[in-house]
C-alpha cells in the first residue's frame, strides 16, 4: 500500500514537472459539478486525461507551428462513461489567408461540464481572407453551438476569433458580434459570412432559427 | 611544386583573411546598430500564394536583443507580426487572433523561404549561416560589402547573400536562395532610422489574443 502511494506520488510529481493539472468546480444547472484535467507534455504534443462525473476521456493533442504563416492544432480523444464509449477528433488552425476548424465526435450521453455535446456532433468552419479587409466564412455545425467549441478543446477559434480584418496600425481588430454559445442544437446549421471594412453580415439558415441571428457589427 | 604549395598557401591565407573579415564586418554592424532602430524591408518572396511582394517593418532594441517584424504585405500576412526575444519567438496570427510562443531553437521557418528573425538580428543570422566576404559592390546607397554563405541547418533556405553598407555598417539587402540557387526571397532595406523604442512597444499584442505556448 505504501509502495503504491509512493509510486502515485512520483507519477504525479513527474506529470506536474512535465505537464499540467487543473481541477475545477463548475456551478451550472442542476448543481455543482467537479472536473479534473491533466496533461503530460511530450516532445511534440500532449497526452491528456479529462474527468467529469460519470465520464472520462484520454487523448492526444499536437500542433504544428508555421512561424508567421500560421498554426495548426489537432487532437483525438477516446471516452468511456455512462451510456457507452465515445470519441472526438479535431483539427483547427490557420495558414496564410485560410483558417479552418473541423471537429467530429460521438457521445451517447452528455456529461457536464466537460462533455456538453450528445449524439453525433461536429462542426466545420472555414474562413478565407481574399484581401486584407475582407473575410469570407462558411460554418456547418451539428448538435454543437456555432462558434468556438464549448468543451475547451478548440484552441484555434477562441472567443472573438471569428473576426473581420481591419487595416493594420489602426488598433486591434474589431471582433465580430457572434452568436453566444447556447445549448446544443439538434439541427444541422449552415451559415455563410462575408465581411468588408467595418461591416459584416451573416446569413443564418432557416433551420438555425435564432441561434445565429445578428446584423452588421457596427 | 614549391610554387604550387606557395600559391595554395596564399589562397588559404587569403580565404582565412576574408573569413575573418566577414566576422569583423558583422562585429562592426553590431557595434554600429547598438542603439534602437527601425527599418522598412521590401522585396519579393515565395509566399503561400507563389511569388509575392513583401513589405515589413522591423523594429530593433539591440541592447535587449529584442526585435519585432510587422508584416504589411502580402495581404494574407497583413496584421501578423513576429517578436524575437532572447529566448523565444512570438508569432501573432491575425486571422485566428493567436499569439504562438515557441522557444527560439524550435522556431524554424519553412514556409516563407527566409528567416524573419534574421532581418533584425544579424548576430543570430550569422550563427545559422557560414558567412564569408565575397567582395565589394556598388549599390544605389553606396559601396557595400557582399557576404555570402550557406545555411548550417534547414532554416527554409540553403544559402544567402547579405549586403552591408560600408560607410554606415548596416544591412542593405538580403537574398535567400534554395539548393539550386533559385531566389526564394530578395529583400531590400528601403528606410532606416535610429529612433527611441521601448520594450513594451516591441512586445505589445492585442489583449484578447489567445496565447499558445509550444
Amino acid at each position: 500500500m505504501k509502495g503504491k502511494a509512493v509510486f502515485l506520488t512520483v507519477l504525479l510529481g513527474f506529470a506536474l514537472a512535465q505537464g499540467r493539472l487543473e481541477a475545477g468546480l463548475y456551478a451550472a444547472p442542476p448543481g455543482l459539478a467537479p472536473a479534473l484535467e491533466a496533461g503530460l507534455s511530450l516532445e511534440e504534443g500532449e497526452v491528456f486525461l479529462r474527468l467529469a462525473p460519470f465520464r472520462a476521456a484520454l487523448g492526444y493533442g499536437g500542433s504544428l507551428a508555421l512561424g508567421p504563416l500560421g498554426f495548426f492544432a489537432f487532437g483525438l480523444q477516446g471516452e468511456v462513461g455512462e451510456g457507452g464509449p465515445g470519441g472526438v477528433a479535431y483539427g483547427e488552425g490557420g495558414a496564410g489567408p485560410f483558417a479552418l476548424e473541423g471537429r467530429i465526435g460521438y457521445r451517447p450521453k452528455r456529461a457536464l461540464p466537460l462533455f456538453p455535446e450528445e449524439g453525433l456532433f461536429g462542426r466545420l468552419a472555414l474562413r478565407y481572407r481574399p484581401a486584407p479587409k475582407e473575410v469570407l466564412g462558411l460554418e456547418l455545425a451539428r448538435a454543437t453551438p456555432p462558434g468556438p467549441s464549448p468543451s475547451g478543446s478548440s484552441r484555434a477559434f477562441p472567443p472573438g476569433a471569428w473576426r473581420e480584418a481591419t487595416p493594420s496600425g489602426k488598433g486591434p481588430p474589431i471582433p465580430l458580434a457572434r452568436a453566444s454559445p447556447r445549448g446544443p442544437t439538434p439541427f444541422w446549421v449552415g451559415r455563410g459570412r462575408w465581411g468588408k471594412g467595418a461591416r459584416c453580415w451573416s446569413f443564418p439558415s432557416a433551420s438555425e432559427g435564432q441561434t445565429a441571428s445578428r446584423g452588421p457589427s457596427s | 611544386m614549391r610554387k604550387l604549395a606557395a600559391f595554395l598557401g596564399l589562397v588559404g591565407l587569403l580565404s582565412l583573411g576574408l573569413a575573418q573579415s566577414a566576422q569583423e564586418i558583422l562585429d562592426r554592424v553590431e557595434k554600429n546598430l547598438s542603439t534602437p532602430w527601425q527599418a522598412t524591408v521590401q522585396g519579393r518572396i515565395q509566399g503561400p500564394g507563389g511569388e509575392e511582394e513583401l513589405l515589413a517593418r522591423v523594429y530593433a532594441l539591440p541592447q535587449a536583443r529584442l526585435f519585432r517584424v510587422e508584416f504589411l504585405k502580402p495581404g494574407s500576412l497583413e496584421g501578423n507580426f513576429t517578436v524575437i526575444t532572447e529566448k523565444e519567438v512570438w508569432n501573432y496570427l491575425y486571422l485566428t487572433n493567436q499569439l504562438v510562443i515557441s522557444p527560439r531553437e524550435k522556431a524554424k521557418i519553412q514556409g516563407l523561404g527566409f528567416a524573419p528573425q534574421g532581418l533584425g538580428d544579424l548576430k543570430a543570422l550569422s550563427e545559422q549561416v557560414n558567412l564569408r566576404l565575397e567582395g565589394e559592390v556598388r549599390l544605389p546607397e553606396g559601396v557595400a560589402w557582399k557576404l555570402v554563405g550557406r545555411s548550417k541547418e534547414n532554416q527554409g533556405f540553403a544559402a544567402m547573400e547579405l549586403y552591408i553598407l560600408k560607410a554606415d555598417p548596416r544591412p542593405l539587402r538580403f537574398v535567400f536562395l534554395d539548393e539550386k540557387g533559385k531566389v526564394l526571397a530578395d529583400l531590400k532595406v528601403v528606410e532606416f532610422k535610429r529612433t527611441n523604442l521601448t520594450e513594451a512597444q516591441l512586445k505589445r499584442y492585442p489583449k484578447d489574443a489567445q496565447v499558445v505556448r509550444r
